[in-house]
């Protein structure tokens, strides 16, 4: 049970992966883009895990990322980056600005679960 | 339906839409980073969610649309219009399939071959070195085996094949399924999925690329090709690899022919085994052979089923290595340790005979089921904007409109209370709560229309592609520039205005707009230009198509009309320039000298001029010889609610719109100018046409001879006219019903609206009165 930030511009996405969270257990909250991530870490929503998208609209999951970094509150919060993209170059990007695993959607339930289960601090 | 599907069906509507946006954006103009960016974001989202679902076909076009772009973005590859036009076809074909789902919760069966060409032809565009369309070809069932490539798969199987093939008839499925090289990212288990193939009987792996030194190795990436001999038919086949159906080929060969690729005693190639490779598995077997403590067992076993096929694959024996992981799947499976024993003891015993799996792999729970959406009531996420039914809203403004009427009969009530009862009291108080109804009601309406406004770029961002390919057709160059796509106006208004303004824009594009060599001898730029404009003026929205091509000629078309017996010689003589080309809106008039397939279709500009005016709009053109024309329609922003004014005629009531008249005088009877027959009277110091509305109505009843005239001044077809009648009544807001069944076809009526007490009032039309 841990509260997770979903981003993702798709709203089917995102409807997706809340539904496999909830199921889970976890509380969810959702943003469309990395301006919306941004604005619910600053407004003072503390998740244990953030999944994020990297194509968004307005500011991308790298920028996200970053951003997220810079911020005391998530600075070491595991942030997954759960994309289509494969590209080796886009992963080792992702790394740099501090994403801590990477999957690639549409992702299989159990293997969604697995992985926050490994980054999120035992209970 | 499925709530996670509706989403899907309207987020990718939206995307489609913006993607046809920009790659047309991108086509006029190549080097818009922007557009490029947004229209690879959109195709490949949209590819994303896709993924959630059982709709495979769809996923690999947008994939290989994705691929593409990919291309254009990152490669420079430059954007053909070939590449355009079979983009198009494919977020088209998108487009249709998002309906088949959102109809039937299904792709139609058609859908895996179209995808499969759609996507070879996506490929082929961009020159992608097409493994997937390759794959694909080779996938198709009536592809006839070739022996020589089926010797060259078969290699990697053993001797131990022959014997199974011996006793075997019938025909076989080969399967050669590369899984893609991210795929461990994706939570995909190729091994997994290869050990599921329904009716195997053989399979072994080879790798794809030599093997990396340890340390320049990437464990995270597949460097394995399986290979499967399958008893299962093709369709069982190609549904366990819905999924990958791009990495995997499969051949039809009959066993006999297999026996026959496999050249008798051809024994496959089997590199010598490393002395060490032997100590290693001999290593393994002592592992498995040592008691272990429950705990234990199962890590024991796959520990060493791991070294097994590390140490084989080093060594080259991939076939074995892959055997020994089969081998492991199967007794964690049956919980039965002798398998892998006798797996690794067996490749010991002669490193060059894998046995095969004989049996089919048990079955397991389907992954599948899990990757597919549960049907569980979906959770809700915070909508961004809230969508309604269209038919809510309707719905939602009829109850307004009644709203409406009924608070209309309030004034009744209390002239009644007045003057039948003498309660002159009650009278004014009721008059004093209708006007706090009246004020809500109004407010309440606002709120309604303003949800049913669209901005006009609904109806206008379908002509991007639609102007693109007419010019495509004609050999035209055009260029469609859009302006006031924010205006907004009512949907029913917006819904109207599509069929006329498609047939405009073509009339457009086939007559006016010269072809690019005509319009270089003209000393006109190649491209023409043709702009859809929308602005609000007032309570109306104005909407320009102006093309900068021909222009109308005025002395062609009176001669067309005269010849098509539209006019007669008089007035064709007597014809203005501008009523010359009002021609055009005539009914039977046709300017085009044969019917193309593009405009002519039996259907003149009368149709567009008709639909405008059933909406409360109105047509006006400019043209100008050789520079262009300009057609522009005035529409009501709304057309559910209309103002009108009430005027009695000898003791008959009759609505008159109230966007028709600009004021209300009383001419008095001496100030009537008569000139031959017809009347006229001075305002303000112009000579304005009078019309008696009662003999414009053709009524009988002698004209009362007043002291004055109440007048209507109105402006119909662009003409101030005053319109006299007996006495002015009050305006009013009706809900304007059309005149239907055998009323239909009487003219002169723009409809029947509901009074509050009762009556039914009729509402004229006076373009149609007047032009009589």
């Amino acid at each position: 049970m841990a509260a997770v930030l979903v981003l993702d511009d798709s709203a089917t996405m995102v409807m997706s992966l809340s539904r496999i969270l909830k199921n889970a257990g976890h509380t969810v909250d959702t943003g469309a883009d990395g301006r919306e991530g941004v604005a619910k870490l600053t407004g003072g929503l503390k998740p244990a895990i953030i999944l994020t998208d990297l194509n968004m609209p307005n500011m991308d999951g790298i920028a996200f990322i970053k951003e997220a970094r810079r911020n005391a509150a998530t600075r070491f919060t595991p942030i997954v980056v759960l994309t289509t993209e494969s590209s080796a170059g886009k992963r080792e990007e992702a790394r740099a600005a501090g994403a801590s695993a990477w999957l690639i959607k549409p992702t299989e339930p159990n293997a969604l679960l697995s992985t926050l289960k490994q980054l999120l601090p035992a209970a | 339906m499925n709530e996670l599907l509706a989403s899907f069906v309207t987020e990718a509507r939206d995307l489609l839409a913006e993607a046809a946006e920009d790659l047309l954006a991108l086509e006029r103009t190549p080097d818009d980073e922007a557009a490029i960016n947004r229209l690879f974001r959109s195709v490949h989202t949209l590819k994303g969610s896709s993924g959630l679902f059982d709709v495979a076909p769809l996923t690999r076009i947008l994939h290989a649309a994705e691929d593409m772009f990919q291309a254009v973005r990152e490669q420079g590859v430059a954007l053909s219009a070939e590449m355009v036009d079979v983009a198009l076809r494919t977020l088209d074909q998108t487009g249709l399939w998002i309906d088949a789902l959102e109809r039937n919760q299904t792709l139609p069966d058609t859908a895996a071959a179209a995808s499969q060409t759609l996507a070879a032809t996506l490929r082929a565009a961009f020159g992608s070195v097409a493994t997937g369309g390759a794959a694909a070809t080779a996938a198709s069932p009536d592809t006839a085996p070739e022996a020589g490539a089926a010797a060259e798969l078969l290699a990697c199987f053993d001797a131990t094949l022959r014997r199974v093939l011996s006793r075997e008839s019938g025909s076989f499925r080969l399967i050669t399924y590369e899984p893609d090289e991210a795929c461990f990212f994706k939570g995909e288990d190729p091994l997994h999925l290869a050990l599921q193939i329904p009716g195997m009987a053989a399979l072994a792996s080879t790798a794809r690329s030599p093997w990396q030194t340890p340390d320049a190795l990437d464990p995270f990436m597949c460097n394995l090709r399986f290979h499967a001999l399958s008893r299962a038919g093709h369709d069982t086949l190609e549904a366990l690899f819905r999924y990958v159906p791009e990495q995997v080929t499969i051949l039809d060969i009959p066993a006999a022919a297999l026996l026959h690729a496999i050249p008798a005693g051809a024994a496959p190639a089997t590199p010598a085994a490393n002395p060490l490779t032997g100590e290693l598995l001999s290593a393994q077997l002592a592992l498995l052979d040592a008691p272990a403590p429950e705990a234990e067992r199962a890590g024991r076993w796959a520990a060493a089923a791991d070294v097994a096929r590390h140490v084989l694959q080093a060594d080259g024996h991939n076939a074995a290595a892959a055997s020994v992981a089969a081998a492991h799947a199967e007794a964690e499976a049956a919980c039965l340790p002798g398998r892998l024993r006798s797996a690794i003891a067996d490749v010991l015993a002669n490193l060059a005979a894998v046995v095969p799996a004989l049996a089919a792999a048990p079955a397991m729970p389907g992954r599948d089921a899990q990757a597919r959406p549960a049907a569980e009531p979906p959770e809700r996420t915070a909508p961004r904007t809230l969508r309604i039914d269209q038919e809510k809203i309707d719905q939602m403004m009829n109850l307004v409109g009644e709203l409406i009427v009924a608070k209309n009969s309030l004034p009744f009530l209390a002239r009644r209370a007045e003057q039948q009862f003498g309660q002159r009291e009650l009278g004014r108080e009721i008059q004093d709560q209708y006007s706090v109804i009246d004020r809500i009601a109004q407010e309440l309406q606002g709120s309604v229309m303003a949800v049913r406004m669209m901005p006009m770029g609904q109806v206008f961002q379908r002509f991007p592609r639609l102007v693109r390919d007419l010019a495509r057709k004609l050999g035209k160059q055009v260029e469609l520039v859009i302006e006031g796509e924010q205006t907004e106006a009512d949907k029913n208004v917006i819904e109207t205005l599509f069929d006329p303004l498609l047939h405009m824009v073509r009339n457009c594009l086939d007559h006016a707009v010269e072809p690019p060599a005509e319009r270089i001898a003209l000393g006109k730029p190649e491209t023409a230009i043709v702009k859809l404009a929308a602005r609000q003026d007032s309570d109306q929205v104005v909407i320009e198509i102006i093309d900068d091509g021909r222009g109308l000629d005025p002395e062609k078309l009176k001669r067309k009309a005269y010849e098509r017996g539209l006019i007669d010689e008089d007035r064709m003589a007597a014809m203005s320039d501008h009523e010359a080309r009002m021609l055009i809106f005539a009914a039977g008039f046709s300017t085009a000298a044969t019917i193309s397939d593009v405009s002519g279709r039996g259907v003149g500009m009368d149709v567009v001029r008709n639909a405008v005016e059933k909406a409360g709009g109105r047509v006006a053109l400019s043209s100008e010889l050789g520079r262009g024309t300009t057609v522009r329609l005035n529409l009501p922003l709304s057309m559910a609610v209309t103002r009108v004014m009430t005027v009695t005629l000898h003791e008959r009531l009759f609505g008159i719109p109230m966007d028709l008249i600009r004021e209300t005088v009383r001419v008095p009877a001496a100030d009537i100018l008569r000139i031959k027959s017809s009347e006229a009277f001075l305002l303000r110091d112009r000579v304005v046409p009078l019309l008696r509305l009662a003999s414009l109505l053709e009524m009988t009843e002698p004209e009362a001879a007043g002291d004055d005239v109440a007048v209507l001044v109105v402006r119909v077809g662009g003409q101030t006219i005053g319109l006299g009648i007996t006495a002015f009544g009050e305006g009013m807001e009706v809900i304007l019903k059309p005149l239907a069944g055998m009323l239909a076809a009487l003219g002169g009526y723009a409809g029947t609206a509901l009074l509050g007490d009762g009556r039914v009032l009729l509402v004229l039309d006076l373009k149609e009165l007047i032009a009589t």
